[in-house]
C-alpha cells in the first residue's frame, strides 16, 4: 500500500475541518455529563485522522504504530493515577475552597 | 544524483537510511508526548478540583478565535503533507509554494494567539495570585489561567521552532538539496508540524469548550 495521496489530505482536511465545527457546535448543546467525553472524543478522532493520514500511520509498519500507541498509553496512564489519587484524598489534604473541601466542610463526604 | 541520495555508511541502502529517520523522529514525538502528559495530568488534577472555575473561565475564553485558530492549524497541516508529497514528486516548486503557505498558518496562528494573551493579560485573566478578573471570581480561576498560560505558551514556543524548520527547509529546498530519492528532512519536519498540530486539537476542547 502506497503513501496517501493529495486527494486523500484534502478529503482528511475536509473531515478534520467539519470535526472542528462539529465540536464548536456540540459546546453550545447541553448534553448533560456528556459534554466533555463528546469533546474529548472528537479531538480523538482529529488526532487519529492526522496520524493516520497526514503522518502515513495508515501504511507504516508496526514499530511505527507501537512508538505512538506506547506513548499514549503512557499519557492516559499518568492521568489516571493523578486522578485516582485527586478522587480519594481525605479532606484534610484537598486544596482550601475546592468543591471537594466544600464538601467535606458540610460533611456531604461523611 | 546529488550526493545524499547515496546512503551513510552505516547504511545498508538508501531505504533503511530513510527508514531509520523516519523511526527517529517518531521517536523523538513519543518523548514530547511524555512532556505535555505531565501537564494534561495536571489539567486533569485541577478541572477536576475546581470544574466550577474551569467552566466559567473557558465560558470567557474567545472561542471564536480559538476556533479559528483550530482551523488555521489544520489547514497549515494540510500544507506541509502536500509540500512533502510536491518533494516526492519532483515538483521543487510547488513545494516552496506550500512550505511558504505553511509557515504562514503558523505566523497567523501566533498573532491571534498574541491578541489572546495581551486581551487576557489587560483584563487580569493571570495565573496564580496575579490574577484580579473581576467578573469570575470562582476559587480555583487563577489555576485554570495558570495551566492555560503554561500549556499554550508551551504549545506556541513549539509552533516557533516548527516555523524556524520549516524555514530552514524552505532555503534548502530552495537550494535544490531535496529530490525525490532524498527528502527525510522535509518528511521530518512534516512529522513535527503535524504533531504541534495534533496538541492544539486536545487543548482547543479543554481549555474553550468546557460546558
Amino acid at each position: 500500500m502506497s503513501e496517501p495521496t493529495p486527494r486523500a489530505y484534502i478529503i482528511n482536511w475536509v473531515a478534520l475541518i467539519g470535526l472542528t465545527a462539529l465540536t464548536f457546535g456540540l459546546a453550545h448543546v447541553d448534553l448533560g455529563a456528556w459534554n466533555t467525553p463528546v469533546a474529548i472524543a472528537i479531538a480523538v478522532a482529529k488526532a487519529a485522522l492526522i496520524a493516520l493520514i497526514f503522518m502515513h500511520l495508515i501504511v507504516e509498519g508496526f514499530v511505527f504504530r507501537f512508538v505512538l500507541v506506547g506513548a499514549t498509553l503512557l499519557l492516559l496512564l499518568l492521568n489516571l493515577v493523578v486522578l485516582l489519587d485527586a478522587s480519594t484524598r481525605f479532606p484534610l489534604a484537598t486544596p482550601p475552597l475546592s468543591h471537594r473541601w466544600e464538601q467535606s466542610r458540610v460533611g456531604k463526604l461523611e | 544524483m546529488s550526493a545524499e541520495s547515496y546512503p551513510e555508511l552505516q547504511f545498508q541502502d538508501v531505504e533503511r537510511q530513510h527508514h531509520a529517520a523516519k523511526l527517529a523522529v517518531w521517536l523523538f514525538l513519543s518523548t514530547e508526548v511524555m512532556f505535555f502528559a505531565a501537564l494534561f495530568a495536571a489539567y486533569s488534577m485541577f478541572h477536576y478540583y475546581y470544574p466550577e472555575a474551569f467552566s466559567e473561565c473557558s465560558h470567557h475564553m474567545e472561542r471564536w478565535v480559538a476556533t479559528f485558530e483550530t482551523a488555521d492549524l489544520l489547514t497549515s497541516s494540510l500544507f506541509m503533507a502536500l509540500a512533502i508529497h510536491s518533494v516526492k514528486v519532483d515538483k521543487r516548486g510547488l513545494a516552496g509554494l506550500f512550505l511558504f503557505l505553511a509557515f504562514l498558518g503558523g505566523a497567523v496562528f501566533l498573532i491571534l494567539h498574541g491578541h489572546e494573551y495581551w486581551k487576557d493579560a489587560s483584563e487580569g485573566a493571570l495565573p496564580g495570585r496575579f490574577y484580579h478578573l473581576e467578573e469570575i471570581k470562582a476559587p480555583g480561576a487563577g489555576m485554570y489561567y495558570a495551566i492555560y498560560f503554561f500549556m499554550t505558551g508551551l504549545h506556541s514556543i513549539h509552533v516557533v521552532a516548527g516555523m524556524c524548520l520549516i524555514a530552514f527547509v524552505f532555503i534548502q529546498n530552495l537550494r535544490g538539496r531535496y529530490s525525490p530519492a532524498y527528502y527525510n528532512p522535509v518528511e521530518g519536519v512534516g512529522l513535527y508540524w503535524h504533531f504541534v498540530d495534533m496538541v492544539w486539537v486536545f487543548l482547543y476542547p479543554l481549555f474553550y469548550l468546557i460546558r
